[in-house]
Order: structure tokens, then C-alpha cells, then sequence
């Protein structure tokens, strides 16, 4: 993976410390180094201080985004002018912002660096589940669009619900009506799509990435990878699927239940609640109720290929 | 809960500046409520942002407590910044950890406390759980700086689980060298070895980065248990394994220090700080490195040495604790050189200066200075001519046929006296060539 990067030398270190080796990092020298990188369409994340820039190079920067998709990694101090060019990146990219200042920002470096969302992954899938987040209320449209475009966000259902400004249970009912399957799975779900990067273009160890993600080691990886994509890490770095691949099992299992899992765990009389998914060990509830009661076989063999 | 903290810190601060720096604070904290419960109004916060703007320039500049408050107050008018990210509310809670991290440094430690537990609650209730897995982390540290035990611990734990819900295993981990850190400080110092050889196999395994932050607080608790041989060793052995991480290189050195200066290497410690002094990146840093050194050399060195660090320093942009440390110091030193009147007229610089910044700690072992120079004084005039002082001859340390000084006179171990033969060749080669240590660690 290749860095293109603005910051200030202190900044560099820092950056440098958490890539190693793990990437090529070209440094650019100033804004001027910055609008030519952006007009080429390389498949590279931009690493930049928005104190560096103005308003109007973060609008040129948003852009050329749009035309051009590429992670994009905002790292700065909290200062006035950084704020100014962050609002416009928040606004219009898919950046990731981490502020310096706090302990541990080394890790959260870490996590934005190495876990760059797939763009073309995060456009097939919006494609895809378009239908059903049109059917969501706009404030939690906007944030689920936001989270399967950057590929970040909440890691528990309790979390994402505060985030988005709704109590739990209407998440769980907006997610349904809308016809995913729970609030749990679309987590993990994005969670993916923020590493399936990491996993077929990098040399970054399952292990690494499996801890950056939050799972407590690379067999919890595999089990998610295989639930929702039907390949454990290696395979998929050994075999990539393309993105649009991906992106359909993702959806099939972001909308649709499974049905034998449901079977195997639940009682009948609770059928309806959608607690069959398991391998988690997250903190927060499960599913929650008030979700779709038909059970479907599974229309893939994405949890049988194991 | 803030408030009440803040109002006590007000209602016994007892100078004008002590007043006045922690009234800023809490007013900034007022305007985040309001904004928090009624959005950032230009036309009703505005005004506030900017009477504390002029006041900040009462505090001194290049502290963390300056930077914290210009951080906070910049960063409040984008509170309400529209779209999916809530990029502004991230930045104004990432100021308010700065500025409990401010307030920490400052001794602060109950009203930091507060700060973090009301960053906790807040990033909790906004789904930002990454920060507010770090408001947890920091506030374990307050709190057990409060010696608020309980606290410190419930606050490690939810830090924890916090941390692994965000994906941030080093928060996971660094709350239990927390936790380990709270046993033995209250003595427990098998229950902190166990904590630490489990997360140091946890670290091995998943975070690599957080394992000399564990090995170092292994060397913690070996020191603290007075294993000061295992202690030098493990500080020791992790300076090969940080090449590229700052941050930890120099809190290695200066532990590392600490670590020798028990064992009896005073002029080893000495080198190590030296070596910071010469090659951090960060100018305060190494005017702590520099403090450090100073306070060696008025133990442990020569006059030259003493009153060479003691010039330097007296250029230094300190903060009020340091200002007050370099006083107390400065009679530590001249009174082991029994240059009695140098002596007083620094302790009574340094209980005026501890008054004045309410540093009661240091007010206390400033008077109790005062008074060791006093008998110092009258000793010296009963043994004048008999006996002589005791003023270490100049040139003693570096005396060529003692290769390390030992104040235990004790012998040294094979590899303590290898760790302090790469000391202190690292710190002659960096004095020679003036390299950066990046390329010597």
C-alpha cells in the first residue's frame, strides 16, 4: 500500500513508527505536491494535517474524492484551522480523523492507517443495499451510509444506537423494517469492509488485524470472515474475491437471516427473535426483538465452506 | 460531581494565580455544558470564549495546561459541526482529556479526575466508545493518584472492556499495567507480578507495541520490591527494542534513571539522563532530564557540575513546580558544599516559591531544608579546623581508578556493569559527536 503524506515532521515520525515497513510512504512537500498527487488516480491513502491546508484545498481535496475514491487520514492537532478543513473532509470524504493529544494515539493511528476502507468495496455495496437504506429514517441513513463508506464506526449495537441519537430498540426496529437482519450483524459487517483491504492487498499478520478490529484473536477473524464471506482470512488473501463478489455475500448476509443457525439455537416459540447468531463476544445485547419472523434457508454456502 | 470538585480546588486556592488558573478551567467547563445541553450559540458563548481567551495569557506559555485550554476553546464553536462524523465534539473531547492530562502533570490529580469522569459519562452516552475508553484509562490514573482505590479500579476495568469493544487492545492493556500498578502500590506486589506476566503474554501475542510499557512497569515493581539488579536489567534490555518509538524510549531512560540511582549509581543515572537531555525531541523533555541531572549532581557530584547545571537551568522556562525544585535543589547542593548562606537564601527562595504555587509538599521539605542547613551550619563551625567538611573533593567522580561509583559499595553485577559501560559510552559518544540517538538505540 502506498502513503502519500502532509504533515508536519514530528507528525512523519509518527507515522513512520506505526507503517515500519509495512508500506511505501511518499512524503509530500507541500500543498503544491498535494493537488498534483490528487489528480492522479492511484490506489493510495492520503495521510494529511488539515492545519496544513485551507478551506478551500479541503473543498478541492473533497472533489477530487468524489471523482477519484481513496482512503483519505486526517491527523492533527486540535487547533481552529484544522478544524475548519476537518469539517469540509468529514463532510464530503471518507476520511478518518485521529487527534493528537491523547494517550493512546499511537493506536488509533495504527487502526486508521492499517484498516483503509475498500472504496470500490464500499461502492458496490451502497449500491446494493441502496433499497434498504432508503427505507431507514435520514439520521440513521446517514450515519450507516457514512460507516459503510468509511468502513468505521460504533462496535456495539448499544453504541451505534447513542451515535446515531436513537434508544435501542428503535434501532433495532428502523434496521428491521429496513430488512437487515440486526444491529449486530451490520457491525460486523462494516467491520469487515474496513479490513478486507488489510486482508487482500497487504502483508499485515491475520493476528495484527484481527486485534485492530477489536476480535480477541485471528480464529474469532476467520469465524466472522467466514460467516459473512464464506473464506477465512487466508484464503481470501491467497484468493481475493472481487469487490463486487464481496459485496453481494456481504449483503446476502447483512439482509438475510440464517435460518439453519436459527434452527440449531433457538426454541421454537422463539423463532422471532433474532438471537441466532453466535461467535461474538462483544458486550451489549443481542438482536433485540421486532425483527422479520420468516425463516429462510441459507441462500449461499458461505457458513458451510469452513 | 465537576463542579464540586472545582469549587473545593477555588474555595482553598491561595494566590491570585492558583485562583485565577483553575477559574478558567472551570469556566470553560461551564460553557461545555451549555453547549453540550443547548448547542454552541455564537451570540451567547462567544463572549465567554473570548474572556477566556485574554485570561489564558496569564498562564504560562509552553505548558500542556495553556496548550489544553487554547485546544478546548478553539475547538467548542464546531460542537455542532453537521454531518455523519461529529467531527467537533471528537476534538472538544479530545481537548478536555488534554487539559485533565494538563491538569495531571500540574499535581492536580482530584479535579483531573473529575474532568476524565465527566468525558467518560459524556463519550459513553455519544457512542464515541474509543475516547471514552481512554477518559476511563486516565481517570483509573487520577484516581489512583487520589489514592481513590475503588475508584481507580472500577475506572481500569470499564477502561478495559471499553477497549476491546473499540478494537483498542493497547486501552485493554494498558488498563490492566493500571490495575497491576494499583496492587502494588498498596503493597500487593505478587498480585501485580501476575497481572503484568499475563498481559505481557497478551501483548506478545495480539500487541507487540504495548510489551515494553508492561516490561517496564515489570521493572516498576521489581524496583519497587527492592529487586533494583532485575529492575536496571529490564529497563535496560527494552532501550534495543524501541527504536522507533519516542515517546517510550525517553520514559525508559528517565525509569531507567530512577532504577540506577537506587541501585547506587548515581553517575550512571546521571549519564542516562544526559543522554535524554542531549537527544529528545521535545524541549520539555529535556528540561526535565536536565532537573533530574541537577538534583544528582547536588547529591552526588562535583561543585563544577552542580553549579554548570544550575546556570543552564536558571535560563530554563520552568513551570512553577520546577521553578520551586530548582530552588530546593539549589540549598540541597550548596549545602552539601557547605556554602551555607547560597544554601538558605535558595531554601527560603524555594518555601516562598512552594507557598506562593501552593506546592505544600515541596513547603515542607523546603522548611525541613531550611533547617538541615541551619544544623549543618552550627556543626560545621564546632568541627572547623578539626576535621574539616566534608565536601567531596572536585574531580571525584570521574576518579580513573573507580570506574562507576557505587554509593551502596557494592559490587556490581556482570550485566548492571554492562548496561552502565553502554550508558555511559552512549552519553560520551553523543557529547562528542552531538548524534541523535535514534541511530544509536
Amino acid at each position: 500500500m502506498r502513503y502519500a503524506v502532509l504533515l508536519p515532521p514530528q507528525a512523519l515520525a509518527r507515522v513512520h513508527s506505526v507503517l515500519g515497513q509495512h508500506a511505501t510512504i511518499d512524503v509530500l512537500m507541500d500543498v503544491r505536491a498535494l493537488l498534483v498527487e490528487l489528480v492522479s488516480p492511484r490506489d493510495e491513502c492520503l495521510v494529511l494535517d488539515p492545519a496544513l491546508i485551507t478551506p478551500a484545498i479541503a473543498q478541492s481535496v473533497a472533489a477530487n474524492a468524489t471523482e477519484f475514491p481513496r482512503a483519505i487520514v486526517a491527523y492533527s492537532s486540535v487547533t481552529t484551522e484544522a478544524l475548519e478543513s476537518s469539517v469540509i473532509l468529514a463532510q464530503h470524504t471518507p476520511a478518518r480523523f485521529v487527534f493528537r493529544g491523547t494517550p493512546n494515539e499511537r493506536a488509533a493511528l495504527e487502526q486508521a492507517l492499517f484498516l483503509t476502507p475498500d472504496s470500490t468495496l464500499g461502492t458496490e455495496l451502497m449500491g446494493l443495499l441502496e433499497s434498504n437504506l432508503d427505507r431507514l429514517p435520514s439520521g440513521l441513513r446517514d450515519r450507516l451510509t457514512m460507516m459503510i463508506r468509511n468502513g468505521n464506526g460504533p462496535n456495539t449495537p448499544d453504541a451505534f444506537a447513542a451515535a446515531g441519537a436513537v434508544a435501542r430498540r428503535s434501532l433495532d426496529r428502523n434496521l428491521a423494517e429496513a430488512g437487515f437482519v440486526s444491529a449486530r450483524r451490520v457491525i460486523e459487517g462494516i467491520r469487515l469492509t474496513s479490513a478486507y483491504r488489510a486482508i487482500t492487498t497487504s502483508r499485515t499478520s491475520f493476528g495484527h488485524i484481527a486485534m485492530m478490529l477489536g476480535y480477541r484473536s485471528q480464529r474469532t477473524l476467520d469465524a466472522q470472515l467466514v460467516l459473512m464471506l464464506g473464506l477465512t482470512a487466508s484464503k481470501l488473501r491467497a484468493d481475493p474475491l472481487s469487490c463486487a463478489e464481496a459485496a453481494r455475500r456481504l449483503t446476502l448476509r447483512l439482509t438475510t437471516r440464517d435460518g439453519a443457525t436459527i434452527r440449531k439455537r433457538a426454541k421454537p416459540s422463539k423463532v422471532g427473535m433474532d438471537n441466532g447468531e453466535r461467535t461474538l463476544q462483544l458486550v451489549g445485547g443481542n438482536g433485540g426483538k421486532g425483527g422479520k419472523t420468516d425463516v429462510q434457508p441459507p441462500q449461499d454456502n458461505a457458513s458451510g465452506s469452513k | 460531581m465537576i463542579n464540586i470538585a472545582f469549587l473545593n480546588q477555588l474555595a482553598e486556592a491561595r494566590s491570585q494565580m492558583e485562583f485565577s488558573r483553575i477559574a478558567i478551567g472551570f469556566t470553560a467547563l461551564q460553557i461545555y455544558d451549555s453547549i453540550k445541553t443547548h448547542g454552541f450559540d455564537p451570540f451567547v458563548h462567544q463572549d465567554a470564549l473570548q474572556r477566556i481567551r485574554s485570561d489564558i495569557h496569564a498562564i504560562e506559555t509552553e505548558t500542556l495546561l495553556h496548550d489544553a485550554l487554547q485546544s478546548l476553546i478553539q475547538a467548542f464553536p464546531f460542537w455542532e459541526s453537521s454531518g455523519p462524523i461529529r467531527i467537533g465534539r471528537q476534538a472538544v473531547y479530545t481537548a478536555l482529556l488534554s487539559y485533565g492530562q494538563a491538569l495531571g502533570s500540574d499535581g492536580e490529580w482530584e479535579i483531573a479526575n473529575s474532568v476524565y469522569s465527566l468525558v467518560g459519562m459524556d463519550t459513553e452516552l455519544d457512542g464515541e466508545t474509543w475516547l471514552a475508553a481512554e477518559a476511563r484509562l486516565l481517570m483509573g490514573h487520577a484516581a489512583r493518584m487520589c489514592a481513590d482505590w475503588e475508584t481507580s479500579g472500577i475506572a481500569y476495568r470499564r477502561a478495559y472492556e471499553l477497549g476491546m469493544e473499540a478494537g483498542g487492545i493497547a486501552i485493554a492493556l494498558r488498563a490492566r499495567i493500571g490495575e497491576a500498578n494499583n496492587c502494588w502500590s498498596r503493597g500487593d506486589f505478587p498480585a501485580a507480578k501476575r497481572i503484568l506476566a499475563n498481559t505481557a503474554r497478551r501483548a506478545k501475542q495480539s500487541c507487540p507495541h504495548v510489551l515494553p510499557r508492561v516490561v517496564l512497569a515489570m521493572a516498576g515493581v521489581e524496583n519497587a520490591s527492592g529487586s533494583y539488579e532485575r529492575a536496571v536489567h529490564l529497563a535496560f534490555g527494552l532501550l534495543s527494542q524501541l527504536p522507533n518509538d519516542d515517546d517510550m524510549k525517553y520514559k525508559v531512560l528517565v525509569d531507567l534513571a530512577a532504577f540506577l540511582t537506587d541501585y547506587g549509581l548515581p553517575s550512571v543515572a546521571a549519564d542516562t539522563l544526559h543522554i535524554v537531555e542531549m537527544t529528545a525531541p521535545e524541549a520539555r523533555v529535556r528540561r526535565h532530564a536536565r532537573l533530574n541531572r541537577f538534583f544528582l549532581a547536588a547529591h552526588h557530584d562535583d561543585e563544577a557540575t552542580f553549579m554548570t547545571l544550575r546556570l543552564a537551568l536558571a535560563s530554563e522556562p520552568l513551570t512553577p513546580r520546577q521553578q520551586t525544585q530548582l530552588a530546593l535543589f539549589t540549598a540541597q547542593g550548596y549545602r552539601r558544599f557547605s556554602r551555607f548562606d547560597a544554601g538558605q537564601a535558595s531554601a527560603q527562595r524555594a518555601v516562598q516559591l512552594a507557598n506562593q504555587f501552593e506546592l505544600f509538599q515541596l513547603a515542607f521539605e523546603a522548611e525541613a531544608e531550611l533547617e538541615a542547613i541551619n544544623s549543618a551550619r552550627q556543626e560545621s563551625t564546632i568541627v572547623a579546623g578539626a576535621a574539616g567538611t566534608q565536601t567531596p573533593k572536585k574531580g571525584s567522580a570521574h576518579d580513573s581508578s573507580v570506574r562507576y561509583r557505587s554509593t551502596t559499595g557494592g559490587k556490581l553485577s556482570p550485566r548492571v556493569q554492562h548496561a552502565a559501560e553502554s550508558l555511559e559510552t552512549m552519553a560520551r559518544e553523543l557529547a562528542t559527536a552531538g548524534i541523535g540517538m535514534s541511530t544509536t538505540l
